[in-house]
């Protein structure tokens, strides 16, 4: 008996999912293989299982890109406090030479 | 006051997988502007209903039940932690290819609001509270955020209920991760335009202060179940909806059609549930039933033996009614778990597959590639995960080790780096050694601390150049240099000084950073890669199916056809074989696995490698099989003979599904 539309459109959607979903490729093609012995009901349930992986996928998506684009801006800022750590050392290491010079100079005066 | 409300389709091309159905909704008053995007259906369907609710409610202008069904919708939406809203008009949001047909249209809720409302629900009076009840900046998961009316402006986000949000929006996607306030500021800018004559225009340092530190110690949210799907009442609201509009495809998919088909598919689902239900009913009933007859044959058994003729008759009789009745049964059940459409299924579902395969693929190729080195993608790996897990509880020895690792490469005490070390474990779900850790770091840190690597290069460069130069603008050095006839004062000492300290100062501060990364990652995975939820909603309905295919049928009828039926029918024709690697145990252990029994019990494991042994001459004297060469002799690559475990397996299996 050929599919009815209904039935044709929740197959497609089904494939549509399968090929999308991340599952181990034997057992897609498990599912694949034995869907002609599957009752409806379990197609049906197929699609449930389906339709709810691939929204909590959109999930960590969204949220592994959210991550990404938060790591992109702390690495930056990390880039910039480094700079102004590298700037706050110079001084130092120049403050820290010129003491030595005034201390030089002064023994120089005293010597003198 | 001038309003206009834009709805902008999304861009149709995909940004590198992420998904989701994106639309940027903007509205743009005289004086302000809000712009956001509604991230998904779900939070778009609500905030319609909301408005139609709204509507019917209080019959208020539709800017304002545009505004107020948007603000429910969302907290409704965020208690759920369900998504993130996007509120930066600058942020670039995606959909894919093919989430067109799934598109709804905002303006629906807006302009047209007369629809009708399939099950009246409260018109959320208690979230959208009129006494105005000042924001308290700790808002926990659950609870209800209330916005007094007054406080609602031109672009509709006072302060207070700006924070609100925008902690809310914050929380959905990082729990641990410490956000300063500049920045939640800086990425919801749109909400911080207050018009002029607002009322409240406290933006509250401290209280900002608070969320932030709130949010710090805050316990990972809960997870929510999937939301049910609608109901009949509500689909035919909506086809009495678009037959009184005379809706058509263009406001967004909720045309007629599209509604009616939703109707024929609830239908076919019904049915399918009303079969699953006596399927169900059935298996129980021949549970009893199997019962019954173990019972009635193990009666008769010791009315023989006792030779008392009239109860034997009995309960021969007995037996003989209840394996009729049990025959009935398993004919009945072997007929509701028959699909007279199954070819066609098939046929249907392969033909589509093998075309959207290769779209498939690069859907999710981001996340698989981001996610890669967790393994923790699909039903086996998430099971495999667990497993694992369980099998390796006593990891001390290896988290001392990756903690002396982190302790030496990033400078923390002995407490710090363990702490660090158990994270690491904990996120895998699995054995994390002391050589993998730097690979794991990579994995999640991408090449950025590579390229900051070379960075600090420059940056040592550029400082000494600095050193110099800085140096040289000194009075009392060039002053010096002058009396003393230019003497460097910048000597080699000093450079290498210069260069050690900035050294260890980058390195400390990029180190801090990558362990910042590695506990985002690790709150991100742990909060979205859950095994437990993962098995319980989503792939536990899967394994059902599962266990439809390949338990019930593939294994217990196709299995055993091919194992034990093949075995017996073609004499051997085509046997299943495998060489040795380890061991009989491991091998029998291997079949299970493989067989979908991710955690065989050692009774189930013996049960199968006796069969193994058996079948294949191997001799076992503790479980008393005889045969050609002992088990502890056998060389690798000895050829096991897997027919009769298969079928051991496929019996397990039964078992399995009727306790």
């Amino acid at each position: 008996m050929a599919l009815t539309e209904t039935q044709k459109q929740i197959a497609d959607r089904i494939a549509h999912l399968l090929a999308e979903s991340p599952l181990d490729e034997e057992i897609k093609k498990t599912i694949l293989d034995g869907l002609d012995k599957l009752p409806e009901h379990l197609i049906f349930q197929l699609q449930k299982a389906l339709e709810g992986e691939r929204e909590e996928l959109q999930r960590v998506a969204l949220d592994l890109e959210l991550f990404l684009q938060d790591q992109q801006k702390d690495w930056q800022k990390l880039e910039q406090d480094q700079k102004d750590t590298a700037d706050k050392i110079i001084n130092k290491h120049v403050q820290k030479i010129e003491d030595d010079i005034n201390l030089r100079q002064l023994q120089e005066k005293i010597n003198q | 006051m001038e309003k206009e409300i834009k709805d902008k389709k999304p861009p149709a091309k995909t940004k590198e997988g992420i998904e989701g159905y994106s639309k940027k909704l903007s509205l743009e008053y005289a004086d302000g502007k809000i712009t956001f995007d509604v991230l998904h259906q779900r939070l778009h369907r609500k905030m319609t209903s909301m408005g139609r609710a709204l509507r019917a409610e209080k019959g208020t202008d539709q800017e304002e039940v545009l505004k107020q069904a948007y603000v429910a919708a969302r907290q409704e939406w965020l208690n759920a932690n369900d998504v993130l809203l996007g509120v930066d008009s600058e942020t670039e949001s995606a959909t894919t290819e093919g989430q067109d047909e799934q598109y709804e249209s905002t303006s629906a809720a807006i302009e047209v609001p007369e629809e009708p409302i399939a099950e009246p629900k409260p018109p959320a009076q208690e979230m959208l509270n009129l006494n105005p009840a000042p924001y308290s900046g700790s808002i926990r998961t659950g609870e209800k955020v209330k916005f007094g009316e007054h406080e609602w402006r031109l672009n509709g986000y006072d302060s207070k209920t700006g924070d609100a949000i925008i902690q809310r929006a914050a929380e959905g996607y990082s729990e641990v991760q410490a956000i300063s306030q500049e920045q939640l500021y800086a990425q919801n800018q749109d909400y911080q335009q207050e018009p002029a004559n607002a009322g409240n225009t406290e933006t509250s340092p401290a209280s900002n202060t608070n969320l932030v530190l709130d949010r710090q110690v805050r316990k990972e949210p809960e997870r929510n179940m999937p939301e049910p799907e609608m109901t009949l009442d509500e689909i035919e609201a909506k086809i009495k909806f678009a037959k009184d509009t005379g809706r058509v495809p263009g406001i967004g998919p909720e045309g007629l059609s599209y509604w009616e088909e939703q109707k024929r598919i609830y239908i076919e689902k019904q049915k399918a549930e009303e079969i699953e239900r006596r399927v169900k009913e059935l298996e129980n009933i021949l549970r009893q039933k199997y019962s019954e007859l173990a019972e009635a044959v193990k009666n008769g058994k010791f009315a023989k033996d006792t030779a008392r003729l009239m109860e034997t008759a009995m309960w021969e009789k007995n037996v003989k009614e209840l394996e009729k009745e049990i025959k009935d049964l398993e004919k009945e059940l072997e007929k509701l778990n028959t699909n007279p459409e199954g070819k066609e299924w098939k046929k249907e579902v392969k033909n589509v597959y093998d075309k959207a395969k290769e779209k498939g693929k690069k859907v999710w190729g981001f996340v698989k590639e981001r996610a890669k080195g967790f393994g923790t993608f699909g039903l086996w790996e998430i099971k495999e995960a667990e497993v694992m897990r369980r099998g390796t509880k006593n990891t001390d020895e290896e988290i001392k080790a990756i903690s002396q690792s982190i302790q030496q490469e990033e400078g923390l005490n002995e407490e710090e780096a363990l702490k660090e070390a158990t994270d690491i474990q904990e996120v895998l779900g699995r054995s994390a050694t002391a050589e993998s850790y730097e690979q794991i770091s990579n994995i999640i840190t991408g090449n950025k601390s590579e390229q900051n690597n070379k960075i600090e290069k420059d940056i040592v460069d550029y400082a000494v150049e600095q050193l110099g130069k800085r140096l040289e603008s000194r009075p009392i050095i060039a002053n010096y240099r002058s009396v003393h006839g230019g003497e460097k004062v910048m000597t080699q000492e000093n450079i290498d000084a210069l260069r050690a300290e900035l050294s260890a100062e980058l390195k400390k501060l990029r180190n801090g950073q990558i362990r910042k990364d590695r506990l985002n990652y690790a709150s991100l995975m742990r909060k979205n890669l859950d095994p437990k939820w993962w098995y319980r909603y989503i792939y536990g309905p899967a394994e059902v199916v599962l266990l439809g295919i390949g338990f019930k049928f593939l294994l217990t009828k196709l299995a055993a056809e091919k194992a034990g039926v093949v075995a017996g029918k073609t004499g051997g024709e085509k046997v299943a074989e495998v060489a040795l690697k380890d061991t009989v145990w491991g091998e029998a252990k291997r079949q299970l696995v493989h067989n979908g029994i991710l955690n065989p019990t050692n009774t189930q494991i013996q049960q199968v490698a006796t069969v193994m042994s058996k079948e294949s001459f191997v001799s076992v004297p503790p479980w008393e099989v005889a045969g050609n060469v002992l088990h502890t002799k056998m060389q690798a690559g000895y050829l096991l003979k897997l027919n009769g475990a298969l079928a051991e397996i496929a019996k397990i299996k039964a078992t399995m599904l009727a306790t």
